[in-house]
């Protein structure tokens, strides 16, 4: 430092601080909203509120943007080559998944497979009901319980034959 | 005002004619008489006299029992029906009286209503005229043929529009006014303060009817705060529309628009004046009219000089094709560098838009968080978000990884930070569509120029490839082609006067809706309404001591000023009170809108029907004393029916004045006229 700019800092008179300043994030790293999302894709999407880890994850990737809900959309009716709706296993939604087991929202079944307990099911249920996150419940709705483990392992591979 | 008079219901039978007729009195009326005589068919028939059966339904159904309508139960046989009518004499404020009549089995249409100006029932020769109204059907209450526009004028109620769940604003229908002043035996009963029709889609129709009867100033307030609100829109998009109308013509001619504001202002002309820009030579921009006079001092100077002939001045031909030629090739590069320009600036738009998207969706999802923490800490589950569910260490609220110390922002924060992006976005956007523009009419301005150096060229070749004694085709063709332009350019000018007269007209607009928004009141109600509401709450707080109410220290129990509705802070009355609870608060509510309604200026008709209204069994003593009280009323007319016990009710009507009994006792309603 050379001998100016110290003279500079010493006359200063207060001390200097630094203060931390809390950073924005997504709203989709938000926990409640990815453990909300999980709840609806179990409750609407989902044979008897059950599905496997992988099948989650698939749905869950359609469901982050209304982009990736078009092009998964796009890529189902078979209008569009498959590698249109690349899909990649979210780790903030594992954790959002562990979080929402250990509330007692999911619990695991059967070894590799999340279910939705009654806790989470009431959840869901007022999601739901006060039409709160109309975009994803309607989307959820739409695509209903039709996706098959198989067909969700098709579109991780990006292959079509099973 | 609105007083029944005498009620008649006619039945014509194969049995001959049968029939029955009371006169109300002003005052308490009681209607007593066991079960199954008939006291529902008296009030359900006044009810269907005036053609307002759709607040208890949409149906076309006849609200009415069979005794109206199909056969009449006699010894040796039924009475068939052969026709059936129902006429309700009424006044009003002024002491007009009317008499309605409406057919319930007839080959009369019974959507038809007819009025007779006078007592037609009493006093048949003093009766005028009668007139056809319709009801049931569209328009009915707002046609000047509607019966229930008759009946609001009679009354003297003028009815709001009230805005629909869909579609245009309606009338506030009477059907949505009556449940306040008629409780029905079967369905009226059990909701505080009544059963509204939801079927007529009006919104909100249980603020605006209470609204309107006790005439509280917050309807108007709200009426004219939605209004301002239209206005200003109205305005708005205008504006947007004005603007962008202009810039389109503009862009189309070379010009830019400079300085018009976005957004609609007060004041006008603004600060920096708005103003069209021309662009002269490559990457200068003139004002229109400087460049105009420029034009027009060249055509003038043109048209003093005469033509010269094709051979005048060959060399000077010839110099000028060569800078003409040139001059093609370096507008050709120009308008090559501009597109690239214009390219590149087109992308960078969409790829802002874009961004502006993004963050429109995280924006909203943030919205959504916002609401689910709100049903977690109104509903029994929440998510915890601050501390491990395992573990109850604090933990931050992301799922992301972000490091032992970064803090994430709260979502209050979070959202108050993407508004602040989205404006910053929101005005490069504008900036990048601005620039975007000024390219594309430079692109058109360089065209033009490329199209006319080339027609110079070509009119230079023509004029030194022709005989040598015609006229010069260059200088005529420079003429012609000035002319042109100044006819174009001229016509842009006066209609840009057009656009800032417009624009003077909509700043003049909307300072005006500006000051009517800043004279609305800051709260919703004026002093007067908090006055009314506040009468309305002493006088059903003390019905409710007189009553019994036993779910809660009635003094806790008020009148909410957001709804109007009955409120026991923040718990819902109708779930956390007794059945019989609730009976005493719709009546202690109901009975409190009369009095409010006949003691101060509102739009009550001071009157009041309740059938049946010893539900969910309340007291005796209760019962009594809700009669006592109702009869009190000043200036009020109050119809009771009841099946309570009879002695009980002829004391009472012993006892006070105002009170009218009549006995039915086993008798049926509807008996066989002699």
């Amino acid at each position: 430092m050379n001998d100016q700019a110290e003279a500079s800092l010493s006359s200063i008179q207060r001390p200097i601080r630094f203060t931390r300043r809390p950073l924005a994030i997504a709203p989709d790293f938000r926990k409640d909203w990815k453990i909300a999302l999980l709840l609806l894709v179990l409750e609407l999407s989902s044979r008897s509120g059950k599905s496997s880890l992988k099948r989650l994850h698939v749905i869950h990737w359609a469901l982050r943007t209304s982009n990736h809900q078009h092009q998964f959309e796009e890529t189902r009716n078979a209008d569009a080559p498959l590698f249109t709706f690349k899909v990649r296993l979210e780790p903030a939604f594992s954790r959002a998944i562990e979080f929402a087991e250990a509330q007692k929202l999911v619990e695991w079944v059967e070894g590799d497979r999340v279910q939705i307990t009654e806790l989470g099911r009431s959840l869901a249920k007022q999601i739901t009901k006060h039409e709160v996150m109309r975009d994803e419940t309607t989307f959820l709705t739409r695509i209903g319980k039709s996706i098959t483990e198989t067909e969700a392992m098709k579109l991780i591979t990006g292959s079509r034959i099973a | 005002m609105l007083r029944f008079g005498t009620l008649q219901i006619s039945v014509t039978t194969d049995k001959g004619a049968f029939g029955a007729r009371h006169s109300f009195q002003p005052g308490m009326n009681i209607i007593r008489a066991e079960n199954w005589r008939g006291k529902s068919t008296i009030l359900t028939s006044m009810i269907y006299t005036l053609g307002l059966e759709g607040m208890f339904s949409p149906s076309q159904e006849i609200p009415l029992p069979h005794v109206l309508t199909r056969y009449i139960d006699q010894v040796g046989g039924n009475a068939n029906v052969t026709e059936s009518w129902v006429s309700l004499e009424i006044t009003n404020g002024k002491g007009e009286t009317a008499t309605v009549s409406r057919a319930i089995v007839s080959s009369r249409d019974r959507r038809l209503i007819t009025v007779r100006p006078g007592a037609a029932l009493t006093d048949p020769s003093g009766a005028g005229p009668s007139t056809d109204y319709f009801v049931r059907i569209h328009r009915s209450a707002v046609s000047d043929l509607g019966f229930h526009n008759f009946l609001a004028e009679f009354m003297g109620w003028s009815l709001p529009k009230a805005a629909q769940f869909e579609g245009e604003d309606s009338p506030l229908y009477m059907e949505t006014l009556f449940p306040l002043l008629f409780v029905e035996q079967k369905l009226g009963w059990g909701r505080i303060p009544a059963r509204f029709p939801t079927w007529l889609g009006v919104k909100d129709v249980r603020r605006r009817t209470v609204e309107f009867i006790l005439r509280l100033d917050a309807y108007a307030i709200a009426a004219e705060k939605t209004a301002v609100m239209a206005e200003l829109s109205r305005i708005r998009s205008a504006w947007t529309e004005n603007r962008s109308a202009a810039g389109r013509r503009a862009t189309a001619l070379g010009t830019i628009l400079n300085a018009i504001p976005t957004e609609p202002v007060a004041k006008w002309p603004p600060e920096i004046a708005p103003q069209i820009l021309i662009a002269s030579e490559v990457g200068r921009w003139d004002q229109l009219s400087g460049h105009l006079q420029r034009l027009r001092r060249r055509f003038s100077e043109l048209q003093k000089q005469d033509v010269p002939t094709a051979g005048a001045n060959d060399t000077e031909v010839r110099a000028a094709l060569n800078e003409a030629e040139n001059a093609v090739s370096e507008r050709e590069m120009v308008l090559r560098r501009t597109l690239d320009n214009l390219e590149s600036e087109i992308s960078e738009a969409d790829a802002i838009e874009e961004r502006i998207r993004s963050l429109r969706e995280d924006q909203r999802k943030y919205k959504d968080l916002l609401r689910l923490r709100e049903l977690g800490s109104e509903g029994p589950v929440a998510v915890e978000t601050d501390t491990c569910p395992t573990c109850h260490q604090p933990v931050s609220d992301s799922l992301l990884d972000m490091g032992k110390r970064a803090l994430p922002m709260s979502v209050e924060q979070n959202i108050a930070f993407y508004n602040e992006q989205l404006q910053l976005f929101e005005a490069v956007l504008a900036n990048a569509k601005a620039v975007v523009a000024a390219s594309e009419a430079q692109v058109t301005s360089i065209r033009k120029e490329l199209d006319e150096f080339r027609s110079r060229v070509r009119s230079l070749r023509e004029t030194l490839t022709s005989p040598a004694n015609t006229p010069s085709i260059e200088a005529l063709t420079e003429r012609i082609r000035l002319q042109e332009r100044i006819a174009t350019l001229e016509g842009l000018s006066d209609f840009w006067s057009e656009v800032l007269a417009a624009f003077a007209n909509l700043s003049d607009e909307w300072n005006s809706a500006m000051a009517r928004k800043a004279r609305l009141p800051k709260g919703a109600l004026s002093d007067n309404d908090e006055k009314k509401l506040n009468d309305l709450q002493t006088i059903f707080q003390r019905q409710l001591r007189l009553y019994g109410f036993g779910s809660s220290d009635e003094s806790r129990v008020t009148i909410s000023r957001n709804d109007y509705e009955p409120e026991l802070t923040d718990i819902n009355l109708a779930a956390d009170s007794a059945a019989s609870d609730v009976i005493r608060l719709q009546w202690a509510y109901l009975l409190g809108l009369l009095n409010v309604g006949v003691l101060e200026s509102t739009n009550h008709p001071g009157f009041l029907v309740f059938d049946e209204p010893q539900q969910q069994s309340v007291s005796d003593a209760n019962f009594l004393e809700m009669l006592r009280f109702a009869a009190a009323i000043p200036r009020s007319q109050v119809i009771v029916a009841t099946s309570h016990e009879k002695l009980g009710i002829a004391a009472l009507a012993r006892q006070l004045d105002s009170v009218h009994l009549w006995e039915l006792g086993d008798d049926r309603l509807i008996t066989k006229l002699s």
